[in-house]
């Protein structure tokens, strides 16, 4: 794996060495839940890391920015993940030999594992002492309150966000105007008869209306959330006996009996939506970007996701994937400066990440970048439209991602039957729950 | 005796010499030896036996990877809680048929072709075939897979175009079916590792002695009772490893996380083979039971060594 030098053309050493008195020290130590080292010695050159789809969208060019224009915090070396870092990181702070400070990147699905094995550091101290403006003004930083909400644990901030990823539909014009309609409608009732006139129009091209993929994330989840305010409970277990869930996989079942949608298993899914087999489908903005790799942008839209109700603010599901810091690692507070830097509401350095990974599937989590990134760009317009669902939106927490991967290998099974007709959807969940609640017991806290 | 005695002497030098030159040609040899086994045996001990002891004490504790040092030891718990679960027997299940289809598939087809490529009397057209036959083996399995995944697709694969135009779309539709999956996957890991058997078989069946068959014939053996009696029982060693590998195929995994996805074990579930629910425990849910999943893994090691010993067992007897 080539290694990724952001230090101003420095080649990167085998490890970084002290150099220079700590740079603004904690004024106390960080309280993480198990903290397995005592802070390595700082240093004012750190290493970092990132996935190379992010250090290519803007994260290395920041990073070199950073290096310019913040040489009095230090100098920061971004290097490409390779598989299995988690594993030498672990192994690296257990041997207090850690040679990077901090990452990037990551998954809203791997936030909360991270937590757990003493993976990430706690911030609050970091932030606070940061000469980075507005590191200690988290709470006000971002565009609604519930992003600094998502970002705790336990009363501690672990994360500071690197995207967000609020979810919408994605769908095909000339096949919703073979329809007649020229805006996707706002209501479920409102898809259903669009869907009943689509079928026969475009049967010949054997398109089905509503693709669904398996990632329950995706459009079963996202279709959740209209339906309910808080789609996950205190332990952070999908809301899968709800009465809401139980009326969204009727409709669903009732749409897939009569044929106006389609269940693909999660391979499939993006290339059945490629070859212009399904009409629409809900999901991040991924969904527009490689639908229009194809048919174009005058073909491919996006939209709010339709809405159970009308009564209520319109809702959507939104995730947000965060950069953080090890425990233990060389200079913290360069770490967290560095990212406060990259991933800021203002500056040079902010807005070469911002401006790139909107172009690919990711959203501003400040006022000020969706003013200047989204707000006039006609070809991220649907785009900007969603974000202003997220304040009425229960954002993914930091517990939910724990659940998350255990609901969603025990629950398709018993979704399948269902869809199949072999039981009934109370039936089906009560089963799910099953095991669901046995696997959970399963963990410790 | 005067004489005797510096005769005695030099021969005793002579032999201490001799003996000397030995044992320094012996430590020579030993010493090559050591260098020319000792990388071997090292990747071994490093790849192999740390791996397979570690796993064993892992497999008796209750290592989580999520949570930091926590490896207790759990004595025989990890198989008191696989014995109660049922997504370990269901995917255990599959997995069984999936070694089954896979055995019988890797065999048959395996031999049908070495058999027809032995039956080629032109070196160079037989050099072709045998290439052609290996050339799954040398396929990155990702790409074999995903070009089966292609192939396969219930409507823009080419089965499912043949099977709509022949039967009609309903009869396409086996292709999502949760049944077809296992044979799905196990046809594929056969057809990707029949070159290697197919070798085998050659190398099998060129070194049979060609006079046997011509004695056979003039006695007037036609192509079948000279399949059955001269090649099928000088080829059992050659089945015995080719069926002793193939039990190795119960544990796997790979096959499914790249053909459905990490996150996906396909419709109903079904593409979930005791592999992958290991991997899925180690490595997608929950704290990351990496004990269980070793205590997994080690009951099908354990089954696939039985399966091998068994199948070693029956083709010996036979033969004898």
């Amino acid at each position: 794996m080539a290694t990724l030098l952001a230090a101003c053309g420095e080649a990167a050493a085998p490890a970084p060495a002290p150099t220079k008195a700590p740079v603004a020290a904690p004024t106390s130590a960080p309280a993480a839940p198990a903290p397995t080292t005592a802070p390595a010695p700082a240093t004012n050159k750190i290493f970092t890391l990132v996935d190379k789809t992010w250090s290519d969208l803007g994260m290395l060019d920041a990073t070199v920015r950073f290096n310019q224009e913040r040489s009095d915090l230090g100098n920061v070396t971004l290097e490409e993940t390779a598989q299995g870092w988690d594993t030498k990181v672990l192994a690296q702070i257990k041997e207090k030999n850690l040679r990077w400070s901090g990452h990037g990147y990551a998954a809203f699905f791997d936030s909360y594992k991270y937590i757990k094995s003493g993976l990430v550091a706690p911030l609050d101290d970091y932030l606070k002492a940061s000469k980075v403006a507005w590191g200690g003004k988290q709470k006000e930083s971002y565009f609604t309150s519930r992003i600094y909400d998502a970002l705790q644990f336990q009363g501690k901030q672990y994360f500071i966000p690197m995207k967000a990823n609020a979810h919408l539909v994605g769908y095909r014009e000339d096949y919703i105007q073979a329809a007649g309609y020229d805006k996707f409608p706002t209501t479920w009732d409102e898809v259903d008869k669009m869907m009943r006139k689509m079928k026969p129009a475009l049967e010949k091209e054997e398109v089905t209306p509503l693709g669904i993929s398996r990632d329950i994330f995706r459009t079963i989840g996202t279709m959740f959330t209209t339906f309910i305010e808080k789609p996950f409970d205190d332990t952070g277990v999908l809301k899968f006996e709800s009465q809401e869930w139980f009326t969204l996989l009727e409709l669903l079942k009732k749409w897939k009996d009569d044929g106006l949608a389609r269940l693909d298993t999660n391979a499939d899914h993006y290339d059945v939506w490629q070859k212009g087999k399904f009409a629409f489908t809900l999901g991040s903005h991924s969904l527009v970007r490689v639908g229009r790799n194809v048919w174009g942008t005058a073909k491919v839209k996006g939209a709010n996701p339709p809405q159970a109700s009308t009564s209520v603010p319109a809702r959507t599901w939104i995730h947000i994937d965060s950069g953080f810091v090890f425990p233990g690692a060389a200079n913290p507070q360069l770490a967290t400066d560095w990212l406060l830097s990259v991933l800021g509401p203002e500056g040079t350095i902010a807005e070469r990440w911002w401006r790139g990974v909107t172009t690919f599937s990711g959203q501003p989590v400040h006022q000020s970048w969706l003013d200047k990134v989204l707000k006039d760009n006609k070809d991220l317009a649907e785009v900007y439209e969603v974000l202003k669902l997220v304040p009425n939106s229960q954002i993914i927490t930091l517990p939910v991602a724990g659940a998350y991967a255990i609901t969603e290998a025990k629950i398709w099974p018993h979704l399948d039957r269902f869809f199949k007709g072999e039981t009934g959807i109370k039936a089906a969940m009560a089963d799910a729950r099953k095991e669901v609640t046995e696997e959970m017991a399963k963990q410790l806290k | 005796m005067a004489e005797s005695r510096p005769r005695a002497a030099g021969s005793a030098v002579a032999w201490w010499r001799a003996f000397r030159q030995v044992r320094h040609e012996a430590r020579g040899e030993s010493l090559a030896g050591l260098l020319f086994v000792g990388p071997a045996v090292l990747l071994f001990l490093t790849f192999n036996a740390y791996p397979i002891v570690r796993g064993l004490v892992i497999a008796f504790s209750d290592y989580r990877y999520l949570v930091p040092d926590h490896a207790p030891f759990n004595a025989v718990d990890n198989w008191y809680e696989m014995v109660r679960d049922r997504v370990f027997w269901q995917s255990f299940g599959r997995s069984l048929q999936y070694t089954a289809i896979y055995f019988v598939l890797n065999f048959v087809l395996a031999f049908f072709v070495a058999v027809l490529i032995s039956q080629i009397g032109q070196a160079r057209e037989a050099g072709v075939y045998r290439v052609m036959a290996y050339l799954p083996v040398i396929l990155p399995a990702a790409i074999a897979l995903l070009v089966w995944r292609q192939f396969l697709n219930p409507e823009f694969g080419y089965i499912a175009v043949l099977l709509k135009g022949l039967f009609g779309s309903e009869v396409a539709k086996v292709l999502r079916d949760a049944r077809a999956v296992v044979p799905t996957l196990a046809v594929i890991a056969a057809w990707k590792a029949m070159g290697s058997n197919v070798l085998l078989l050659l190398v099998g069946l060129y070194s049979i002695n060609s006079e046997l068959y011509e004695a056979a014939a003039i006695d007037g053996a036609g192509w079948w009772r000279r399949l059955m009696h001269i090649t099928i029982p000088l080829l059992l060693p050659t089945f015995t490893v080719i069926f002793v590998l193939a039990a190795g195929v119960l544990g796997e995994a790979e096959a499914s996380l790249i053909y459905y996805g990490l996150t996906d074990a396909g419709p109903e579930g079904a593409g979930r083979l005791v592999g992958r629910y290991a991997y899925e425990v180690a490595f997608l849910q929950g704290d990351l039971r990496w004990g269980y999943a070793a205590a997994i893994n080690l009951t099908v090691g354990l089954t696939s060594m039985a399966i091998s010993g068994l199948v070693f067992r029956a083709l010996r007897s036979g033969r004898m």
